[in-house]
């Protein structure tokens, strides 16, 4: 089971469980839509219950509806698996970020490189820089 | 000796106040003593701490003033202690920058108190003005919190180059524990470009880029709306879930 923020928190600090924190926390107005859910049954469930009750039957759960499509083929890829749309990625000779950066982040990260500037930010940018 | 966390970025709306109140409630969770100041004239995250109560007597204006020590301006309320912000912050902004030791103001009052926390969380307003600059003066480490978002990488650069400045000018402890990514939405394609590119530029930048990115979640608006503690009403929310690793990166980034 994945741990909760609270055993993140708990184990990190070396704290034990205290044995009356619940597992998990409900706002009120969850408690309170869980409880009226709860409580609410159907008018025919509600019938053939009443109804089984008497004849001292079980009560059926409907039929689930099976998907009548059993060995449907996959459709084919519309593209034949090429780049959906536009340039496919250009690999090896540099990077592309597809997030335009501001001129200042991008001429630092240029000046950091020292001159050997092998991230593009954008096409426009990556024109200017060749 | 308290560690002193600020919580800064020149740009409003990327959950400062939101980070420093959910980071606050985790340690203390972990029962650390924890201290929470609010720089901000917009006294968000003493809204959060009082529920909604505004009769305080004393705030962090006072501490700036002098016409109270920094003690007798905690406030110890159901969510945690808090020296409270004050609208009024905003009318003397000016005053202690241009007065001598008017940036020195927080980090000497901190002296008196730093037996007392284990932590020590500076939630600051959006402009690098007096009250950032007071809180970096006395910051062991920096929190940059930055929406997944085009603008909000604008003016980064600029920042981390005064941060520099200012580490220089009297601060050289200050440590960077890192940039964090916030309200991350990762249905918006966006927001998953700008989570896969910030390590790579936070790499050639020189600074660290927490692992964790705060999901955008509503159960942390409607935990600050309740001014109840996210992590004990709401643990299993992704919010939740964030702001412990975000938290335990960062007592990683403290213990190294």
């Amino acid at each position: 089971m994945a741990l909760n923020a609270m055993d993140k928190l708990r184990n990190k600090a070396g704290m034990e469980k205290p044995s009356d924190v619940p597992e998990k926390q409900e706002t009120k107005a969850t408690k309170e839509k869980r409880e009226a859910t709860n409580s609410k049954t159907s008018p025919t469930t509600a019938k053939k219950a009443s109804a089984a009750k008497k004849k001292n039957t079980a009560v059926s759960k409907p039929q689930m509806k099976t998907n009548a499509v059993t060995n449907k083929e996959k459709p084919q890829a519309k593209n034949n698996g090429k780049h959906p749309g536009g340039r496919p990625p250009v690999r090896g000779e540099y990077k592309m970020f597809n997030i335009a950066l501001p001129l200042d982040t991008y001429n630092k990260i240029k000046e950091k490189s020292g001159g050997n500037m092998t991230y593009y930010i954008n096409d426009v940018q990556r024109k200017n820089v060749e | 000796m308290a560690y002193k966390i600020v919580v800064a970025n020149q740009k409003g709306g990327v959950a400062k106040t939101t980070t420093s109140v959910n980071i606050a409630d985790a340690l203390m969770y972990m029962k650390k003593r924890v201290l929470l100041i609010d720089l901000d004239p917009q006294c968000n995250s003493t809204s959060v701490f009082l529920a909604g109560e505004n009769d305080v007597d004393k705030t962090i204006l006072n501490v700036f003033q002098k016409t109270a020590g920094i003690k007798d301006c905690i406030v110890h309320t159901d969510f945690g202690d808090i020296v409270c912000g004050s609208r009024k912050l905003s009318d003397f902004e000016d005053t202690y920058m241009r007065t001598a030791g008017g940036l020195r103001i927080v980090k000497n009052a901190l002296k008196k108190i730093e037996e007392e926390y284990d932590f020590v969380i500076m939630d600051t307003p959006p402009n690098v003005g007096a009250y950032m600059r007071n809180a970096l003066f006395a910051a062991d480490g920096i929190i940059t919190p930055l929406q997944a978002k085009r603008f909000a990488l604008d003016g980064l650069s600029d920042f981390l180059d005064t941060i520099e400045l200012l580490k220089d000018d009297g601060n050289e402890n200050l440590k960077i524990l890192g940039v964090l990514l916030t309200m991350y939405d990762q249905r918006n394609k966006q927001d998953r470009e700008v989570k896969d590119a910030l390590p790579e530029i936070g790499a050639n930048l020189g600074i660290n880029v927490f692992k964790t990115p705060i999901r955008i979640c509503q159960d942390i608006e409607n935990s600050l709306a309740e001014s109840k503690s996210l992590f004990r009403t709401r643990a299993t929310s992704n919010g939740a879930n964030d702001y412990a690793d975000l938290v335990l990166e960062i007592l990683d980034q403290i213990e190294e």
